[in-house]
């Protein structure tokens, strides 16, 4: 018998433990940020939270004038426990809005879940096209990019202006870099361009020293990957001075997300693009900037996913503003409406997909003030994730994959 | 030609690398059917160590050195305080070292955050020297060097001391080995220590090229598993075989077709598990 | 009635009480326990009765979750096929595996299901044409049955529970029928099994295979559950976790797996609340398990319970290696 009592009172206290967790008063409306604070991928989740930490005290007054309260969830960099904090968001603790995920990976769980409750997303660094194009949802909005949407710039730029026929690119083997891949080649191939020879590893491979050995030639290489694989690849490619026979490019996250401190003096001219550079010197930039360094000290760099997470927590809070609170559809309505004129990253629109329209800068790393920081040298101005394509053509061609678009440019795919 | 021997000194690199970790790895177990498997986290704790030591003094030997006395350190105070509580019990010992191994890489995470690092090596370090068929960078050929001279000193210390003679009693019989009044518990502390300490250089000269981030302790382990596993628990010589093996495998494979490198690299382990399970140098059990 | 079959009964009153009185999330948390529960049962069944510790049966959850997704999602096969065919091809995997390990014990049984495991979730990353890499496969979902949306939290709570209690009370079944007793007696005494003239191989393969087959149910449910399919429940932490949960709850017995996956979720949740810091909570979780109550917490309270109860067939799992 003593088994029954332990469980009727397990059961009975568990109960007391959730009743008390649903009584929560409700007029407060409540966002919750979702990132990997922990776990391999954790620079991103604290760079997205220090983004919002800012926005948070910039919109102080705001947040009480419309009872905001905000909530702070670690995905681990990992789907299964991204789908559960989202559980617990919605059903738990009462939240009204998702600012998140970070990571491709999770951003498609929460993509996927999404769908399912209808919930308010803004989903802030995660790149796959698809959540704003194929598998697009009415609730979800970016803050941020899809893989191809740089690339489509850096593409022109590197055939045209750079003058280079033949790309050797080494990529990690998934879903981003095939984006980022089939972004620059639609671009590149048809501004003068001969060929794109992909090399794909898989993630994580730590030794490139083998497919450095076997590399074919061309006019310049461009590594299609970041993070430590990224590291070592640049470490290594300069160990066996294939600098001097080609120089390196990269893909957007290379130079971008916290490795030029590891990488050093050897980073410098090193070219990239992405819709961000830490060498902005717009007004708005700065002020974000120093903003970000008065909070945070300045030896944090605010980089992308930083900025990401506080405009996409701007995002939130003015769509619950101009909504006038918590209604669902005001407030979906009012986030596919965003614009943002002076966003530290240069002004953005959402188009009708509900992904930015904005600049995309090919950068430079340059050393400024004894640091080393991606200086914007060309900015390409309102470039769509549809780069320069309609979106109904491009929404009806094969997705980019291991192997597609063509390496060859002289393909009739690219007339 | 020249990519032949290139692919070959990068195979030889990889198998010198893997023979540091696996050598006091296999050695460990052969003595005490203790497998650690914390062995990857001292790896990145050795790493992120020496690499601090190495970023703050400027000097190389340094950073190796404290790399490796403290993964040596923490080798010790996980076999005093913990595995000696369980002595005995094979599979908890090696659920401890699991636990310990999660609480190092976590710890490790809270410390250094999880950026990737890499090594400051100079320019001399980095500059190639030419070997005779191609130039080759100077430190690669170092690592190389310097695992061939453990190697030598492992076997001679094996062969023709009483510690190796000792080692080599304890590895083939441990009841009888006690019985002769070897002291069994202490030497494998020792091997433990020893093979700790290596674990933690491996960090720092490991790092020279692959750049160490979280994560990496569990591949660097599967590895370590995947070159005993071939080579046969326990076997110096099967280490320094399945390091070689291992090495080229994945220098050729990584080569030619990238994409399925890894598949590659656990290929002549599953052989190995189908047709002789005890290991090329294994003994049958 | 019988001390045992009341706990039975309370068990399941508990399972039957839990979705009518709890919000949404406690039962998302419920089907979570559950499923993990399956996968640590899948584990007890090897470490508990043989003595066998596998890294490897989140692998066979994974291998059945990838099949769900790839020929539900990509080929669009009908529910009932998608799932028997999961099911029959972790089992074909746990034949191959079971191959593989069958002649290894304890530590080297750990480590090459740690390295197949390993094997197994690299190529699940690298084999990006099917598995769709990193990204996983998102848009796995249940069918609608005659207005009824399988994938209701509640709707599938009742899958679920009614499939994990069936097969826990399977195993309570076989851990007393001659085969149960024949794995724990393999544990204690292998030659005299073997000279006993019990096929010893066989049955510890079909041993393997049978947990094999448990995980891949943990599988299916899994996939459902969270929509989309991704490397990561195949990775090394998720193999700790299942193994830590069984440790702690106590590996030996039935309930212990699943006791130890409820506590830990709890902890997890209670956890997140102060601190990031979940992956040194497991290992400390693991170590202390393993240093204050080795035999798990069940038998902890099993013992608290029963004071005059005939005491269990002792089972020495860990003896000196040799």
């Amino acid at each position: 018998m003593k088994y029954t009592k332990t469980l009727i009172v397990s059961s009975v206290s568990a109960l007391a433990v959730g009743a008390a967790a649903h009584l929560q008063a409700d007029d407060t409306l409540r966002i919750g940020v979702i990132g990997p604070t922990t776990g391999v991928f954790s620079f991103f989740g604290e760079q997205q939270r220090m983004g919002v930490e800012l926005a948070q005290e910039e919109l102080a007054d705001q947040l009480e004038a419309l009872n905001i309260e905000v909530e702070f969830y670690d995905s681990q960099g990992d789907a299964e426990t991204t789908v559960d904090r989202l559980r617990a968001m919605e059903s738990r603790d009462d939240i009204d809005l998702v600012v998140g995920p970070v990571l491709g990976g999770t951003g498609l769980a929460g993509l996927e879940w999404a769908k399912g409750s209808g919930m308010p997303t803004v989903i802030s660094y995660s790149a796959p096209e698809d959540i704003t194009m194929r598998d697009r949802a009415e609730n979800v909005v970016r803050a941020g990019w899809t893989g191809a949407q740089p690339m489509f710039a850096f593409g022109e730029y590197v055939a045209k202006e750079l003058g280079y026929k033949r790309i050797v690119m080494v990529g990690q083997d998934y879903s981003f870099p095939y984006n980022q891949a089939g972004g620059f080649m639609k671009t590149f191939c048809r501004a003068g361009g001969e060929s794109v020879e992909r090399i794909w590893h898989p993630t994580g491979t730590s030794d490139y020293s083998s497919i450095l050995a076997t590399l074919p030639d061309g006019d310049a290489v461009l590594y299609n990957g970041a993070g430590s694989d990224g590291l070592a690849f640049f470490q290594q490619y300069h160990d066996f001075g294939i600098d001097a026979r080609m120089p390196l490019l990269g893909g957007s996250n290379f130079f971008a997300v916290g490795n030029l401190p590891e990488m050093g003096d050897q980073a410098i001219g090193g070219l990239s693009a992405l819709q961000y550079a830490e060498g902005l010197e717009s007004d708005s930039f700065l002020s974000f900037r120093d903003a970000f360094w008065a909070m945070h000290g300045d030896e944090v760099m605010p980089l992308a996913p930083a900025e990401h997470g506080y405009v996409a927590f701007k995002m939130a809070v003015s769509a619950f503003d101009s909504a006038n609170g918590g209604d669902r559809d005001e407030v979906i309505a009012a986030l596919r409406e965003t614009e943002m004129p002076d966003a530290p990253r240069g002004p953005f629109h959402l188009d009708e997909y509900g992904n930015p329209v904005q600049n995309i800068y090919i950068n430079e790393v340059q050393e400024v003030d004894g640091r080393l920081v991606n200086v914007p040298i060309r900015t390409y101005e309102n470039v769509s994730q549809f780069g320069p394509f309609e979106a109904e053509e491009y929404l009806a061609g094969e997705p980019d994959s291991r192997d597609f678009p063509p390496s060859d440019c002289s393909d009739p795919y690219y007339d | 030609m020249n990519t032949l021997y290139f692919l070959t000194l990068n195979g030889l690199t990889m198998a010198a690398l893997l023979f540091i970790m696996a050598s006091g790895l296999t050695l460990a177990f052969g003595l005490m059917r203790v497998v650690n498997l914390a062995h990857g986290a001292f790896y990145l704790l050795g790493g992120y160590v020496g690499v601090q030591v190495i970023n703050d003094t400027g000097s190389l030997t340094l950073g190796l050195l404290a790399g490796g006395c403290i993964a040596l350190v923490g080798g010790l105070l996980m076999e005093r305080f913990l595995l000696q509580r369980v002595r005995g019990l094979d599979l908890s010992e090696a659920l401890m070292t699991i636990a310990v191994g999660l609480i190092i890489a976590d710890a490790l995470l809270v410390v250094y955050g999880g950026q990737p690092v890499s090594l400051p090596l100079s320019r001399e370090l980095r500059a190639p020297v030419d070997l005779g068929v191609m130039m080759y960078p100077y430190f690669r050929v170092l690592i190389m060097v310097f695992a061939l001279l453990l190697g030598i000193l492992l076997w001679l210390v094996m062969t023709y001391t009483r510690l190796g003679a000792a080692i080599r009693a304890g590895v083939d019989d441990r009841e009888t080995a006690m019985s002769q009044g070897i002291n069994v518990p202490l030497l494998f502390g020792g091997v433990f220590a020893v093979a700790s300490f290596l674990a933690g250089i491996a960090g720092v000269i490991g790092t020279s090229y692959m750049s160490l981030t979280q994560g990496l302790d569990v591949r660097v382990l599967m590895l370590s598993l995947v070159v005993i596993i071939i080579g046969g628990m326990g076997s110096l010589k099967g280490a320094a075989v399945g390091a070689l093996i291992t090495g080229m495998v994945s220098s050729f494979a990584t080569g030619y077709l990238p994409q399925f490198a890894l598949f590659f690299l656990f290929l002549p382990m599953t052989l190995i598990l189908v047709f002789r399970p005890q290991g090329l140098f294994g003994r049958a059990a | 009635m019988k001390r045992e079959h009341l706990l039975i009964l309370a068990i399941v009153a508990a399972l039957v009480a839990w979705p009518l009185l709890m919000g949404n999330y406690a039962v998302a948390q419920a089907n979570r326990a559950m499923i993990y529960a399956l996968a640590a049962l899948s584990f007890s069944l090897l470490a508990g009765r043989l003595g066998w510790f596998s890294l490897c049966q989140t692998t066979f959850a994974g291998i059945s979750g990838y099949t769900v997704a790839i020929l539900g999602v990509r080929y669009g096969l009908p529910f009932p096929l998608v799932v028997l065919l999961a099911l029959l091809l972790t089992t074909f995997s746990a034949v191959i595996f079971g191959l593989l390990t069958v002649r290894s014990r304890k530590v080297s049984f750990l480590m090459l299901t740690l390295a197949l495991g390993q094997m197994v979730w690299a190529l699940s990353f690298q084999w990006v044409d099917v598995t769709g890499g990193y990204n996983g496969i998102a848009g796995v979902r249940m069918p609608v049955y005659g207005g009824v949306d399988l994938n209701d939290t509640r709707i599938f709570y009742v899958m679920v529970t009614t499939v994990t209690v069936a097969i826990f009370l399977a195993m309570w079944r076989l851990y007393r029928s001659p085969f149960g007793l024949l794995l724990l007696g393999i544990q204690e005494n292998e030659q005299r099994m073997r000279a006993l003239g019990h096929p010893v191989a066989l049955a510890r393969f079909s041993a393997f295979v049978l947990a094999g087959a448990i995980a891949g149910v943990a599988g299916v449910f899994l996939v459902y559950d969270m929509g989309i399919m991704s490397p990561s429940p195949l990775g090394l932490g998720h193999a700790v976790w299942v193994l830590t949960a069984a440790v702690l709850g106590g590996y030996r017995s039935l309930l212990g797996p699943a006791i130890g996956v409820a506590i830990l979720i709890t902890l997890e949740t209670l956890v997140a609340q102060y601190t990031d810091r979940h992956m040194m909570v497991i290992g400390l979780v693991l170590l202390l398990s393993i240093l204050l109550m080795p035999r798990g917490l069940a038998e902890v309270l099993e013992q608290r319970f029963k004071r005059k109860s005939k005491p269990q067939a002792s089972v020495t799992t860990t003896t000196r290696g040799e």
